[in-house]
């Protein structure tokens, strides 16, 4: 067994990425400067703390044994908490705690449109369409189910079946991490829930699929909110209609290459949509319809036995 | 700091003085463009290279530093930024695709080789295309970033056994394809 690199490994593939040129000393000064100015920005940036470097320094705090208490707000040169994130933080945290029973299966249905971008490998050409599909998902607490995706209209493009045994399927459980909202985040953080983000959007999308899965218990839904509500950079917009028409408020967050917004319903909490644009003009968005618990693959709430 | 620093103390110690952190770049630039462009294409790769020292710089508060390299948690970023282009990346491979069974077409005086050279080539470069991304990141760090198996794992923060493991299925449908038997000998972990 050996872990050092081995140039005979792969020699096929390595060729095979053989042809990029040599360094361009103008492009690398570009980059370079780029990163100058990076250094600069933040050379004459405000003091202000990013949520991103807050649990950072909590880290930091850790690590050299200093007693210190940090939250997410307090500063006095912070905003003011968002009332409307407050007010779902709430709500969140007043819902049914979740029931799905051994054998049973939480069910799903999303509509979800995006842009594809397809080459035409004779001509180079590039087409870009936007496709529509049906997603329905049933996963049992151990991560086994089935995932179906059917196209619309019928018949405009492939159903996709995706089955999991145990453990393949994501289903999100945080019944043993902690419900205070930094020491919460810090826990997702560092155990790979939020798939290592770098920057305060992408914890903000992170936290979004967290909270798609209204089966996670009201103090982690709570806590979630508090997590988002205090990131920097999130607008809220109450009275926000999503794809289907439904009343929601909308919390949106964006830098320079992309957009996320997600829309919950304020009396429940719960996520209704979700929409992601790209700079590039290129979009994801998601449409939550339903949610409920069945005992079996394939049963629909609604339909005799469910 | 005594001689010359290694990565993991000169990005300690650019947290007080980002200046430092210019030498990081310096050190590992070439690199991370070359993997970057092999993946993405000349004008992508060259963007993303310079988009992997920002994004390095505005999250290097969160480098760990029991690594004294930072070159995986480059290679990381840069893979990570990666995923925003996936078009370019499908483009980048379809091209070398291209341009690997013209390449063989022309380089071999013996049909035989080269009919078993653009086999080769072609069946590589449909395979990566064929590969999970998570896959496809694997063994793309392992082959063009040249990373070891543990600076994979630093890299996309997994366990080496799923680093191992997934890199031996590769391998295996590798085989599969048969031309490539040569090409795969002698990579065992």
């Amino acid at each position: 067994m050996t872990t050092d690199r081995n140039p005979r490994g792969f020699a096929e593939l390595r060729k095979l990425g053989d042809d990029v040129s040599e360094i361009d000393e103008t492009a690398k000064a570009r980059a370079r400067s780029r990163l100058n100015r990076a250094i600069e920005r933040e050379r004459a940036a405000s003091p202000r703390i990013s949520l991103r470097r807050s649990v950072a320094l909590v880290a930091a705090i850790v690590a050299v044994s200093v007693t210190a208490s940090l939250v997410l707000r307090g500063a006095a040169d912070l905003p003011r908490p968002e009332p409307a994130l407050l007010r779902l933080a709430t709500v969140a945290s007043t819902q049914p705690p979740p029931s799905v029973p051994a054998g049973s299966f939480v069910y799903s249905s999303a509509n979800v449109r995006a842009t594809v971008d397809s080459t035409d490998i004779e001509t180079g050409g590039e087409e870009r369409m936007t496709v529509a599909s049906r997603r329905e998902t049933w996963i049992a607490a151990d991560g086994s189910g089935l995932i179906l995706e059917r196209p619309v209209p019928p018949g405009s493009g492939e159903t996709k079946r995706t089955r999991g045994g145990p453990g393949a399927l994501r289903f999100t459980n945080l019944d043993q991490l902690p419900t205070e909202p930094q020491a919460l985040l810090t826990a997702i953080m560092g155990s790979g829930y939020l798939d290592e983000p770098d920057d305060d959007l992408e914890i903000f999308a992170g936290i979004g699929i967290l909270l798609r899965d209204s089966y996670v218990d009201p103090a982690h839904r709570q806590g979630l909110f508090l997590i988002v509500e205090g990131i920097e950079g999130v607008e809220v917009e109450a009275n926000h209609r999503d794809p289907s028409g439904r009343l929601g408020t909308a919390l949106t967050i964006r830098d320079s290459t992309r957009s996320v917004m997600l829309v919950f319903q304020p009396r429940t909490s719960r996520l209704l949509a979700e929409r992601e644009t790209r700079a590039d003009g290129t979009f994801f968005e998601a449409t939550y319809l339903q949610t409920a618990v069945v005992r079996a693959v394939g049963e629909r709430p609604g339909e005799p036995g469910a | 700091m005594q001689g010359r620093p290694n990565d993991a103390q000169l990005i300690s110690a650019s947290l007080h003085d980002p200046d430092l952190f210019r030498d990081v770049f310096e050190r590992h630039h070439d690199d991370v463009r070359r993997y970057l462009q092999r993946r993405s294409g000349a004008d992508t790769g060259e963007e993303l290279a310079a988009q992997t020292f920002e994004e390095a710089f505005r999250t290097r508060s969160r480098f760990d530093p029991a690594f004294p390299n930072a070159r995986p948690w480059l290679m990381g970023i840069a893979t990570n930024l990666l995923r925003h282009h996936y078009r370019a990346e499908a483009a980048r491979l379809r091209a070398l695709e291209r341009a690997a069974a013209m390449a063989s077409t022309v380089a071999e005086d013996d049909p035989d080789a080269r009919l078993d050279a653009r086999v080769a080539a072609d069946s590589l470069a449909q395979a990566l295309q064929g590969m999970s991304r998570a896959e496809r990141d694997i063994v793309l760090l392992y082959a063009w970033a040249d990373l070891t198996y543990a600076e994979i794992a630093h890299a996309l923060h997994l366990p080496l056994g799923t680093v191992r493991s997934r890199l031996h299925r590769i391998r295996r449908r590798l085989r599969e394809l048969g031309s490539l038997a040569d090409a795969i000998d002698g990579d065992e972990s």
